[in-house]
């Protein structure tokens, strides 16, 4: 099983998560005009860092590998460099959550802590490419983390506001 | 967590040096794709759909963009193809007078009508050569179907040619089958000439071909003149009412040829001969 099982874990909650993982995965290849191509943000990056954050208990090593893979897959690109990325930064993730669970902590620092994810991300991929293909990519793959971070600020502060439930909507 | 985290990057770490190195990962992409096969189509859905609507937004416009450059198109091309048919027309023609020039004796020029005039009073062509190309009057003018006329005056650039159909032009003519000789006169009217100077019993019927027979040392002998189209025999009458339709095109925008029957003087022969070939 790809999502480690829990007790706590509930059969609903599965669902979501893939369902939203695979709604990241169409995002993250779907046609976008020509201006547009360089602002869009590594979906998969970003909903496995807020399933790490939130649900460590499901989704976490293991499942940042194999959605990794299927998106390595999917780009037709290296095996294994979006695995290894997102392995990365899935335990940075799931280390923010445990510190979250200790002392809440504010929008601000966990957007921050997210930009820095996708920066790290990023700087993964682009390694990966530069070490065995030479070349790196595009540079517009550095704006799109600032526009992922700006999604998961707008995203958190809006949750944040409305219920003030800690994403309890699951 | 830990051990996992290393255990993981480093099957990631082999997988990218085995799959940049080698081929051997091949089946297992092939496996992997299977489950995102279904995304990936997904992906392509939105992009299909927009194409889709794009097409069908632009199809009547298209379209009509299409139907304009086609008829504008059309246009051009009709334009082009009477120009050819034309060029066609004038090339056959231009090839016939070749073959003219070839069977007569005498020295010609082409020249091309700039006007026509066909009235019952007086059948004339202008044409545009004129005393500069040594024209004089009492040439005759012929196509090669038969003979047109006669210039009657002349200017530098110009000449009018009295056509044998003008009620005041007549030429001497014999039946081609069998020599019998006629006068043929204008009528005025463009498709009918009279023949006259035979008696009701003279051997001509319908279809005779009436050529010039050179009697006025002014046209050239033996070259078709008319055809006889209707013969009336009235025994009161000494002579038989013969009419006869010219064969030369007179309405033809078309050269005609001037032929050098006399010869003025051995001088001017041979400038006429050099424009002659000059007009090659």
């Amino acid at each position: 099983m790809i999502l480690e099982s829990n007790k706590h874990s509930s059969a609903r909650e599965v669902t979501v998560i893939i369902g939203t993982i695979s709604v990241a995965m169409v995002l993250s290849i779907v046609e976008l005009p020509q201006s547009m191509v360089g602002f869009r943000p590594d979906f998969v990056a970003l909903i496995l860092i807020f399933w790490c954050y939130h649900r460590p208990k499901i989704v976490g090593l293991t499942t940042a590998f194999v959605v990794g893979l299927l998106t390595d897959v999917m780009f037709f690109g290296i095996l294994g460099q979006h695995a290894f990325a997102k392995i990365m930064i899935a335990y940075f993730a799931v280390r923010m959550s445990k510190m979250e669970q200790r002392s809440p902590q504010d929008v601000y620092v966990v957007s921050v802590c997210v930009l820095g994810l996708l920066l790290l991300n990023t700087a993964v991929l682009r390694l990966v490419n530069v070490i065995s293909l030479g070349h790196g990519g595009t540079d517009s793959l550095w704006i799109g983390a600032f526009v992922g971070t700006a999604l998961w600020f707008s995203f958190a502060y809006f949750l944040n506001h409305r219920e003030r439930t800690k994403y309890d909507f699951i | 967590m830990k051990v996992r985290l290393f255990m993981l990057l480093s099957v990631s770490m082999l997988l990218i040096a085995l799959d940049t190195h080698t081929s051997t990962l091949r089946v297992f992409r092939e496996v992997l794709f299977l489950p995102v096969k279904s995304l990936v189509e997904i992906a392509q859905l939105p992009a299909a759909l927009s194409d889709h609507f794009q097409i069908q937004f632009e199809h009547r416009e298209l379209l009509q963009e299409r139907n304009r450059a086609l008829k504008e198109e059309n246009r051009i091309l009709r334009s082009q193809l009477n120009d050819l048919q034309l060029q066609e027309q004038r090339s056959n023609w231009l090839s016939e007078l070749l073959g003219v020039r070839e069977t007569l004796d005498y020295a010609v020029l082409p020249a091309k009508p700039s006007a026509i005039q066909l009235q019952p009073l007086s059948q004339k062509i202008v044409i545009d050569r004129g005393k500069n190309d040594d024209i004089f009057v009492g040439q005759p003018v012929v196509d090669h179907k038969g003979i047109i006329g006669q210039v009657t005056s002349t200017t530098r650039t110009e000449s009018a040619v009295t056509l044998v159909t003008d009620p005041n032009h007549s030429i001497p003519v014999r039946v081609q089958r069998n020599g019998v000789l006629a006068i043929a006169h204008g009528s005025g009217y463009v498709k009918r000439m009279r023949v006259t100077g035979l008696r009701f019993n003279a051997d001509i019927q319908e279809g005779d071909i009436l050529v010039a027979s050179g009697l006025a040392e002014r046209f050239p002998p033996g070259y078709p003149v008319a055809e006889v189209t209707s013969v009336v025999r009235n025994q009161n009458t000494a002579f038989a009412e013969i009419t006869a339709a010219p064969l030369a095109a007179f309405d033809s925008e078309f050269e005609v040829l001037i032929v050098r029957t006399q010869i003025p003087g051995e001088g001017e022969e041979s400038k006429l001969t050099m424009h002659d070939s000059g007009e090659q």
